[in-house]
């Protein structure tokens, strides 16, 4: 299992690597939006835990884009949403996320999170290209 | 917590407390300049990030305290609030905090802190700095200024783009995960993100272990180059000779460079030390009222781990010192016809294979009588020495232990630690300290240390029945001599070197040895210790060696002399010469 950890945040990125990869999760990291749709074109990615807002291209610009390829529109998706805010969760979904998280965020709710949303989305025959 | 979570809380407070420092010297920088929109958003952001990461690890007091601070750095971004003193005290307050918060963290000591007085302390400033502008007449802009050169590291397209926007940060209370609200994609947009494949973190532990085994090596490089060169002595008919030789040649080469390879796995850059130098002068000076700019420059020269881990306390010494005594108050240096604000100058650069600091100031100058009286009354030296003595043996007399020329120690220099805990402090580093003053235009505090401290280059020499090792970095060269052509200048020896004048000691006397030689040619070296010159007789001089250097346990090295000991290509035990400690110890109570 691969997942993708998009944060424009050195610090956030190496933290959730880490803990994800002490759950035994595969990580790849990138920096923003674009750095991710490359990352995701290189690696065998399952599933993708966004930051919403980062420079360059933000969290829905990029979850719009891997929707119009193809090759990434089933791609299962976690947006991390700044705040309490209802808007933003909707934008988050409407550009197709799969399922958000709400700061302030933590390593047992991103653990609960994923778990969760796995089960959801292959349970239901969902499936990456893995 | 389990136990899987612990190397990512190492990870966390590795990361936490680097970015602390990294803010800290930005704080002070802040306070001079006033207002600085990107500077704010530099330190915002990693109050942020660290909040943000203490959420996901669950550590409460760590995210309220970081909230908090994080609370006034925006408000002070959005110009809703200015800065102050008392701000900035409240926040740099917050700052030491959080440091004791990892590090019982890191500790796993579980102690608790109390933080609510800092909270508390938050608040008010906050509350203080928030009312209308005409109730706070009193504080303007600290008197200390930092100076701080231009950052070196390009900016990364990533922080500008942040530095630009923060509508995120008005919504209320606890984000916690930090984010930045999308950027025109016009710049670049190629980041290296594999910042993470190109560093790693190792274990002091374990390079110090690899840098032991290099010490190793290098000695049994060195003996089987010897036994090599034995060898093809007695058997150069034998075709293998050749190989072997070619062989160890190999080997040579190849040590030499692992050494370095090891070395530089060792250095860091001084800014870690440095960094903290313009929060400790802006306290220092705010608390005696003195105005006090700062310069540092330097700070990405390298040096081995242990010089960052043991420089720190000295220099402080030195800095607390020169703020004290050695910069005058803003009336006396206004009378003075100087600028009212006082200078402190703190430089690092290499030379050769010696890293130099300097601590200089253009205060007052250390008043040698003083010095010189002082050191009397403590029965330090006699009335009649003191009298003969020159100027550049009386300033060195600070060094004494138990010397302190202020009549009362005050609260920044009183901790009864003196300038020789300075000097001992750095001759553990194998280097040593000097002092050049002026009356009236300042000091400047001269630290020399080493490059490497394990593996030294040294001449080997004998001296009446004994071998030694001198470090030969010192040596300015080798003369051969004849007994006669020693002077003796009322009972101390000496040679005249074109036509100056040096101090002569046999090593025999040195170290009080009973076995002296009695041929009459003489081997001297000239030796160079900061600005003095003196010279070392010996009976033979045998050659150069790179030894390693190994303590010995038990040496108080200051007064034996001896760095330590090395085992030689032949196999022998060899003792190292102290050479800064012969100096001080021998030449500096030299009455010329």
């Amino acid at each position: 299992m691969k997942i993708l950890v998009v944060d424009d945040c050195a610090t956030t990125r190496k933290l959730l690597s880490l803990y994800l990869k002490s759950k035994g999760y595969e990580v790849v990291t990138a920096e923003n939006g674009l750095d991710a749709l490359e990352k995701v074109g290189k690696e065998n990615v399952n599933l993708v835990l966004s930051d919403l807002n980062m420079p360059y291209m933000d969290g829905i610009e990029f979850v719009k884009s891997l929707r119009a390829n193809p090759d990434t529109a089933e791609l299962p998706v976690v947006m991390v949403t700044t705040e309490a805010d209802p808007e933003e969760k909707e934008k988050a979904m409407k550009a197709g996320a799969n399922g958000y998280m709400i700061k302030p965020v933590t390593a047992e709710m991103v653990a609960r999170n994923i778990k969760e949303i796995m089960k959801e989305l292959f349970g239901k025959g969902g499936s990456s290209d893995a | 917590m389990p136990d899987e979570m612990d190397e990512i809380i190492a990870e966390f407070i590795t990361e936490a407390e680097e970015s602390l420092d990294k803010i800290e010297p930005l704080f002070v920088e802040l306070e001079a300049r006033g207002h600085d929109k990107e500077m704010l958003n530099d330190i915002f952001r990693s109050m942020h990030t660290i909040k943000g990461a203490a959420g996901f690890l669950g550590f409460r007091n760590i995210v309220d305290l970081s909230h908090k601070a994080e609370n006034i750095l925006k408000r002070l971004r959005e110009g809703e609030i200015s800065i102050s003193t008392s701000l900035m005290d409240a926040v740099l307050k917050s700052v030491d905090m959080l440091k004791l918060l990892l590090r019982h963290l890191k500790l796993k000591d579980g102690a608790e802190e109390d933080i609510s007085p800092v909270v508390i302390l938050l608040d008010n400033a906050l509350n203080a700095a928030s009312e209308p502008v005409h109730a706070a007449p009193a504080e303007i802009i600290a008197p200390v200024q930092a100076v701080v050169p231009p950052r070196t590291e390009p900016r990364k397209p990533e922080d500008k783009g942040k530095a630009a926007l923060n509508q995120e940060e008005e919504k209320p209370a606890v984000n916690s995960l930090p984010e930045q609200p999308p950027v025109p994609a016009k710049q670049a947009v190629n980041l290296p993100a594999q910042e993470s494949l190109q560093t790693l973190r190792i274990d002091v532990e374990r390079v110090d272990k690899v840098m032991d085994l290099t010490g190793e090596i290098v000695l049994v490089r060195n003996r089987l180059l010897n036994l090599a060169n034995y060898l093809e002595a007695t058997y150069s008919d034998d075709k293998n000779i050749e190989h072997l030789l070619g062989t160890v040649a190999f080997l040579d080469l190849v040590t030499s460079d692992m050494q370095l390879a090891v070395m530089k796995m060792r250095m860091q850059p001084l800014k870690k030390v440095f960094g903290k130098f313009p929060r400790l002068v802006r306290d220092l000076s705010n608390n005696i009222g003195k105005d006090v700019e700062l310069v540092l420059s330097g700070e990405d020269t390298e040096v081995d781990r242990s010089v960052i881990e043991h420089i720190s306390d000295p220099m402080v010494h030195i800095i607390r010192n020169a703020i004290d005594h050695g910069l005058e108050s803003r009336d006396e240096r206004a009378g003075a016809n100087k600028p009212v604000r006082g200078k402190l100058s703190i430089r690092a650069f290499q030379q050769g294979n010696t890293i130099i600091i300097e601590v200089s100031d253009d205060g007052k100058g250390i008043d040698l009588e003083k010095v010189k009286r002082k050191a009397v009354e403590r029965r330090l030296i006699t009335e009649e020495e003191a009298q003969r003595m020159t100027d550049d043996n009386a300033v060195n007399l600070i060094f004494l232990p138990g010397f302190s020329t202020m009549e009362k120690t005050t609260e920044l220099s009183g901790r009864g630690v003196g300038m020789d805990v300075v000097k001992t402090n750095i001759s553990k580093l194998n280097g040593y300290v000097e002092v050049m003053t002026r009356k009236g235009a300042g000091s400047t505090f001269r630290i020399s240390i080493p490059l490497t401290l394990a593996i030294i280059q040294a001449l080997m020499v004998r001296a009446g029945n004994s071998q030694f090792a001198i470090p030969l970095a010192p040596v300015e060269e080798t003369l051969k001599v004849q007994r006669r052509e020693i002077e003796n200048i009322t009972g101390q020896k000496a040679l005249v070197v074109r036509d100056k004048v040096h101090p002569l000691f046999e090593m025999t006397d040195i170290l009080n040895l009973d076995d002296r030689g009695a041929a009459d040619s003489r081997y001297v070296l000239v030796i160079a210790i900061g600005d003095r010159r003196f010279c070392i007789a010996v009976d033979e001089l045998l050659g150069q060696e790179e030894v390693v250097i190994k303590t010995i346990q038990g040496i108080e090295t200051d007064s034996s002399f001896i760095l330590g000991a090395t085992v030689t290509g032949e196999g022998r035990v060899v003792l190292i010469l102290d050479l800064a400690g012969i100096s001080r110890n021998i030449i500096g109570t030299l009455k010329v």
